[in-house]
């Protein structure tokens, strides 16, 4: 996949634990941690308009396009 | 064994009209096994009674040169009831993986192709079988038997085409069913 989710970033930015923000954001933990592996086919709007609420960033800070991935 | 292949649980919601399907396919798969136990014995238990029986088939029209003819039915039937068997036992999963909640499965897709294709062997194996019956139904003195003369059914056409289609629909539900997955 050439898109890289930046989650774990974003929480140790705002040093917040992945489990916090599966509560926060009302997201089951293992839907969570499929999205922070970079194993997820999808995202919907509402759950990215959750995650940046929460971690106050915008949804380029966290997901980014990798050309080098890709190639892969 | 796949989840499916069990009886419906707890799985998905409780549905009655699943429930009592899935306990009349199995009686049916039960009745599928002793009738052909029976078709593949006839000819033997016939033989053996050679003596007693073959008065009371001549009383009944059946010459002594049509006997083997039983044995070759009964061969077709049993073949007819292990391809009815199999079709059953695909359905009987199917309906155990929609009670359990999780119908849109690339095995179910697999398992309507099957179905769709034993439907077919049924519908060719069922036309030798029935030129048999009605062979033996124009024996004089024989019972009379209504059945379609030539053992080709319009119907079993049709299910064979739906069961195709089906399969193709339910390929498709489970790609979408995989999408949904990956979805967060």
């Amino acid at each position: 996949m050439s898109i890289i989710v930046n989650l774990d970033d974003r929480l140790q930015e705002k040093r917040m634990t992945l489990t916090e923000l599966a509560e926060r954001v009302d997201i089951t933990l293992a839907n969570l941690s499929i999205l922070k592996t970079g194993k997820a086919k999808a995202i919907r709007f509402s759950t990215l308009d959750a995650i940046c609420r929460e971690l106050d960033c915008q949804p380029g800070d966290l997901l980014e396009f990798s050309a080098q991935s890709a190639s892969h | 064994m796949p989840e499916s292949n069990l009886k419906p649980s707890g799985g998905g919601r409780h549905d009655a009209l699943l429930t009592t399907v899935w306990w009349m396919l199995t009686a049916l798969l039960v009745l599928c096994l002793v009738v052909a136990v029976f078709c593949l014995l006839a000819y033997p238990i016939i033989l053996l009674n050679k003596a007693y029986l073959l008065p009371a088939f001549g009383k009944m029209g059946i010459a002594g040169s049509a006997i083997p003819w039983i044995g070759v039915l009964g061969a077709i039937a049993a073949v007819e009831l292990a391809l009815t068997y199999l079709f059953l036992r695909n359905l009987r999963r199917i309906i155990g993986s929609v009670a359990n909640g999780r119908p849109f499965e690339a095995v179910n897709a697999d398992r309507l192709r099957h179905m769709a294709w034993l439907s077919v062997a049924m519908q060719v194996v069922a036309v030798p079988m029935t030129r048999l019956i009605v062979w033996f139904d124009a024996l004089p003195q024989a019972p009379n038997v209504h059945h379609n003369s030539d053992g080709i059914s319009v119907g079993t056409i049709l299910l064979t085409l739906v069961l195709f289609v089906l399969a193709r629909v339910f390929r498709t539900g489970a790609a979408m069913q995989e999408d949904l997955e990956g979805t967060v």
